[in-house]
């Protein structure tokens, strides 16, 4: 579900169109209305998802149905419910085969199958294989009743959020399905469009532009501040990337008349590593918080700090099958563990801000750099004194004014000028970027986003998770 | 009954409330609706009216498309080069011209418009009993097209939109009607190249480095690095190449392709012409190859200007010399050659 790629729109315009005509021939007041909204919404989704490829499709298919299938025995039959722990085994080993195979056998084990080697990932796997099992746990823990397969199939699969979350909860989502029906509110559509408006601004304006940089600066190892601008770079663009994909994924439920989770909160005004976690991809945190933190003990045992770098790992496998993302989730949860040790020096807000931040931005170079050797490198340079000497600002001032990479200061003050309107909707529960809705921010981001959007956009980032 | 008419009255109220409440949200759309047109409309406008990069291409454009037709006026048969830069900058017809008095149009363009624009382009001024040298980038062909947007601007900007499906070939495209979304500048075109250009500091080439005869001249030189090239034709390439030779039996055009030359060290030249070879081998498949002896290798440094596959003036001329022979001769490889050129 690429919402860059025109295709994609042309399908969902069509299929809306088709839609519609369909109410037509129905009447609007007979009570089959809602049903056949479901089944249009049910065809909608199967056939996006069939336009993503023929292994998405049928993975998703596969661990939705078998989830539901599953479920049906044991909440009809008690004495199955042991079998609960084969179920999540079930769900999660597409996960694991095409994702982790590879990765545990080829080079943990030093197995060499090459058979398993580059398998292409299902897009999505991750978002709803986490999903579905949070349902499972709902489901069984809660002991709720299985709702009517169209509403399950509706739920398991709505288009806008299968591919990159949000990873919705069954209480959150299940209930809409199971009253959906398609009307026509101007507000909701109006406010569907600003999140749309919003989303394609961050991804298209922001995210594409720096991308370029990225590749741009990511070779460089040597320069202490080519890599520090990277790592603003990549930071950026990543939040801008997912945050963007997350409010086209709002949006486009909110003109269906569904309301999606926030995954986003302003992270990068995060004054802590534990306050960005709760702004950072919200649901997915959400996730680990219900389903591992918690069942591992949380922070009421001894071995809380231990619970924590489980949690950050696990985190960092799920962004992908690599060293480097297991150092990225360690790192944060080490962060995360040491605040909480520390917790009795009250810093500053600012100073609290600051070290927030540069952990944070710190940490993204190990999840865009993959390779090993150049990673250490790195490191190690950003750790030498030295390396910060002046001469070596002026060689990254030269190679920032380049045509690839001149754009760097523009875009990154762009970047920060978001940021800063951010920061003018900063409520208890977290900033709700109200400001962008405003009728003129949503012009100028309108223009900007047709003028400055590089004509090729790239994927999401999140899709490879 | 009193109780009835309040409840049916509050609903009423509330439904007209509703109403109002939606009637206030068709003002807001209908704006954003307009700045979204307004927007398309100016991206489109300054693609095509102030893009740096799309002015410099649309003029070579005409003065290629102008000269093909004075070759067409003044004879009977004229020789079209088509490719991507190398071939712009990488063949001298103006010595072509002078010294083997070879009726030539040099319509190497811009690689990063793609091969159907490229290729398109150049047969539409190509009639028959005229010679078409396939001159494209071994890049071109290897990957799918992916329908750069440089290629689409241009096609409009030259008023020209069938060359969007590469002009003649008519090759099938997905999601056609996303092509207006094209019409985009980028951050790149409006803050870099934009205000450079308007300050005379100059990010692409000037106007004036293309010659009558659509040749390309830059005297600047970088040291050249290798690149690695792929061996295999893209399902495109082959569909690309296919179609360009149907094209041009139906039309009695003849046809041959020629390898663009490319710079690599003089101890990595038997792997490149290893490699050229087999990429020359499937080439050979759908039309003749032309028998350049170096296999479109070029060891000397000096010869190459800003890039490894931009000729300076003294490479472009020698490389022009040799191909004006090979065609006078019609020197072409043969499949067995190749081959054996791969092993």
């Amino acid at each position: 579900m690429n919402f860059t790629d025109f295709t994609f729109w042309e399908v969902l315009i069509v299929g809306c169109l088709l839609w519609m005509v369909g109410r037509l021939v129905i009447s609007r007041n007979t009570r089959g209305a809602g049903t056949f909204d479901k089944v249009a919404l049910l065809s909608l989704d199967l056939f996006l998802v069939a336009n993503v490829g023929v292994p998405t499709f049928l993975s998703f298919l596969t661990v939705s149905i078998g989830t539901y299938l599953w479920l049906f025995l044991i909440t009809r039959d008690s004495r199955l419910k042991w079998t609960a722990p084969l179920l999540f085994a079930f769900q999660l080993s597409p996960l694991f085969y095409f994702k982790y195979s590879s990765f545990f056998l080829n080079d943990v084990c030093h197995a060499q199958i090459p058979s398993i080697k580059d398998l292409i990932i299902p897009a999505g796997l991750s978002f709803y294989t986490f999903q579905k099992v949070a349902f499972a746990v709902d489901t069984l823990q809660n002991k709720l009743p299985l709702p009517k397969p169209l509403d399950y199939l509706n739920f398991a699969g709505f288009f806008a959020q299968i591919v990159a979350g949000p990873i919705e909860r069954r209480a959150d989502l299940l209930p809409q399905m199971e009253k959906f029906k398609l009307r026509w509110d101007l507000q909701r559509i109006n406010k569907g469009l600003n999140l749309i408006i919003l989303g394609f601004f961050f991804k298209a304006c922001l995210a594409d532009n720096l991308s370029s940089l990225v590749v741009a600066l990511r070779a460089n190892f040597e320069n202490v501040y080519l890599i520090w601008a990277t790592n603003l770079c990549f930071g950026f663009q990543i939040y801008f990337d997912f945050a963007g994909y997350s409010f086209i994924a709002l949006g486009l439920g909110k003109v269906l008349g569904i309301e999606l989770t926030l995954n986003f909160r302003s992270p990068y005004w995060s004054t802590s590593i534990q306050e960005f976690w709760r702004r950072w991809h919200v649901t997915l945190s959400r996730w680990f918080r219900d389903y591992l933190y918690i069942p591992l003990g949380g922070g009421r045992t001894r071995f809380w700090f231990l619970n924590i770098l489980i949690v950050f790992v696990v985190s960092g496998l799920w962004h992908g099958a690599g060293w480097n993302f297991i150092l990225w989730g360690f790192i944060h949860g080490m962060a995360l563990g040491l605040e909480r040790i520390l917790k009795f020096l009250k810093i500053h807000a600012f100073l609290g801000w600051l070290s927030t931040s540069l952990i944070v931005f710190f940490a993204w170079m190990f999840f865009y750099e993959t390779n090993g050797e150049m990673l250490a490198k790195k490191v190690s340079h950003l750790f030498t004194l030295k390396a910060y000497a002046l001469k070596n600002w002026n060689a990254a001032y030269d190679v920032m004014m380049t045509t690839e990479t001149g754009l760097i200061f523009v875009m990154l003050g762009l970047c920060i000028l978001v940021l800063l309107v951010e920061l003018c909707d900063r409520s208890d529960d977290g900033p709700s970027y109200s400001p962008f809705f405003r009728f003129e921010c949503q012009a100028i981001m309108l223009v900007l986003t047709f003028f400055l959007a590089p004509v090729k956009s790239n994927g999401f980032i999140y899709f490879s998770f | 009954m009193a109780s009835f008419i309040s409840v049916s009255e509050t609903a009423a109220a509330t439904a007209c409330k509703k109403r109002s409440s939606a009637l206030r949200e068709i003002p807001r759309l209908t704006a954003i609706i307009v700045v979204t047109a307004c927007s398309i409309l100016g991206a489109w406008k300054y693609v095509l009216k102030l893009s740096p990069e799309v002015d410099l291409y649309t003029y070579a454009a005409h003065k290629k498309i102008s000269y093909a037709r004075k070759l067409d006026e003044q004879g009977p048969a004229k020789i079209v080069l088509c490719g991507g830069s190398s071939c712009a900058f990488g063949v001298n017809t103006d010595a072509m011209q002078k010294t083997f008095d070879l009726p030539v149009v040099n319509f190497g363009m811009h690689a990063g418009m793609g091969a159907p624009v490229l290729v398109g382009l150049a047969l539409k001024y190509t009639k028959p009993r005229d010679t078409l040298i396939v001159s494209l980038e071994p890049h071109l062909l290897f990957m799918s097209f992916d329908w750069p947007a440089l290629g689409d601007q241009i096609s409009y900007a030259l008023k020209q939109p069938d060359l969007c499906e590469g002009g003649p070939l008519h090759l099938p495209r997905k999601g056609a009607l996303g092509i207006f979304l094209t019409m985009r500048p980028g951050a790149q075109n409006m803050l870099l190249f934009l205000p450079r250009e308007l300050s005379h500091l100059g990010v692409i080439y000037p106007k004036s480095s293309f010659s009558a005869s659509g040749w390309q001249s830059f005297d600047g030189h970088v040291q050249p690095k290798p690149s690695v090239i792929p061996t295999v034709l893209s399902a495109d390439g082959q569909t690309l190449l296919a179609k360009v030779v149907g094209y041009c039996r139906q039309n009695n055009i003849r046809v041959a392709y020629a390898i663009p030359w490319l710079y690599c060290d003089a101890a990595q030249m038997p792997h490149y012409q290893s490699m050229f070879s087999k990429y020359l081998y499937q080439v050979n498949r759908y039309m003749p190859v032309l028998r350049d002896p170096t296999m479109g290798i070029d060891t000397d440094p000096e010869d190459f200007g800003d890039g490894n596959n931009h000729l300076r003036p003294r490479g472009a001329t020698r490389r022009g010399e040799q191909l004006a022979r090979l065609i006078m001769q019609w020197k072409t490889w043969n499949p067995d050659e190749l081959a054996a050129y791969a092993d």
